[in-house]
């Protein structure tokens, strides 16, 4: 009888456990994305062009996952994500216009 | 005997019960496992919004006559692009290039140019009063004087060496940011070397100087450089 219960309290456990786990990722996929909008805003304050945008937002996000985007007015934006910034950068002198979009979430 | 039987029944009742309380958590944690999440995004905004607003002012000045309709033109598209991308921008009532002359003395000459942009952000909806991102770019130039000659090939150029501070402002209700760009001059001849934070001292040459121009009734030299953003940066000096 011991080992029945014995048994059976660690299946209940392992099975416990592995919701456990199945939950904890799906809520983990969640991002809040302020980090990701300040990282931008500061990125376009430095920025001096498209290429500069992306590297000093690459700083500023410092490791944590999320995608930056350049792509050309018009171009669309993939979708599947569900948090994302855009900015937009304008060089008038050379006629360059490029949208800089930072993304995160699940 | 009686009392050993009913011990085991009351051991059998309770580990019954234990079964019981087990398989109701796990029930209830399947349960759990299997209800779709649905997470609530908030977007935050303000501070990606107010610096596309500074990235705009910077971009109208780098052309080097800003004003009115180009800033306005500069705005309509950021409208247009908002309607496609994620830019999440506010609404804009106002927007206003200021060109301002400051403080003309004998010794010292500021220029300030200035961007306004008056916003409709959240806070607006109570209070009715659209709040403000300001881009304030101050040049002050006081010649040191010494004057110097420069060599360049067979080309001799008189130096007036001027201290320059040079500075970006951005005023909004996110943030207040000052920066102190780097300098660039735009030929081979000029002498540039940073002596602070936002002050350079500039040997700027009196021959590919501009002038002498009328400031505040002050006969002036104007030698211009550029700054990391590509703004022209004005270096003002009398002859």
């Amino acid at each position: 009888m011991r080992h029945l219960e014995a048994a059976a309290i660690g299946l209940v456990f392992a099975i416990a456990s592995a919701y456990m786990v199945a939950l904890t990722a799906r809520q983990g996929a969640g991002a809040s994305g302020v980090g990701a909008q300040r990282a931008l805003a500061w990125a376009l304050l430095n920025a001096q062009s498209p290429e500069n945008v992306t590297r000093l937002v690459s700083i500023a996000l410092n490791g944590t996952s999320y995608e930056v985007h350049v792509l050309n007015p018009g171009e669309p934006l993939e979708p599947g994500h569900s948090v994302c910034y855009g900015a937009v950068l304008v060089n008038l002198t050379s006629g360059v216009e490029k949208i800089i979009v930072v993304c995160a979430g699940p | 005997m009686v009392a050993l039987r009913r011990g085991t029944a009351e051991r059998r009742r309770g580990q019954l019960a234990l079964i019981g309380v087990i398989v109701l958590a796990s029930t209830l944690i399947a349960l759990l496992s299997a209800y779709s999440l649905q997470p609530k995004i908030t977007y935050e905004r303000g501070h990606l919004q107010a610096a596309q607003l500074v990235h705009l002012a910077r971009a109208c000045m780098a052309t080097g006559s800003c004003n009115d309709a180009k800033l306005k033109a500069l705005v309509d598209i950021l409208s247009w692009l908002n309607q496609t991308y994620p830019t999440r921008m506010y609404n804009i009532s106002e927007k206003r290039v200021l060109n301002l002359l400051l403080n003309s003395s004998s010794t010292s000459v500021t220029v300030t140019n200035a961007t306004v942009f008056r916003i409709k952000t959240l806070q607006t909806e109570f209070t009715n009063n659209p709040e403000e991102v300001r881009i304030t770019v101050t040049t002050a130039s006081e010649p040191t004087g010494r004057r110097y000659s420069k060599q360049l090939g067979d080309r001799v150029y008189t130096m007036v060496e001027v201290k320059v501070t040079y500075t970006h402002s951005y005023s909004s209700p996110f943030f207040n940011v000052t920066l102190c760009p780097s300098l660039r001059a735009l030929d081979s001849v000029a002498d540039l070397k940073r002596v602070g934070k936002c002050d350079w001292l500039v040997g700027a040459p009196l021959e590919l100087s501009k002038g002498p121009l009328t400031v505040s009734g002050s006969q002036v030299y104007r030698y211009d450089l550029k700054d990391e953003f590509g703004i022209a940066v004005p270096v003002l000096f009398q002859g």
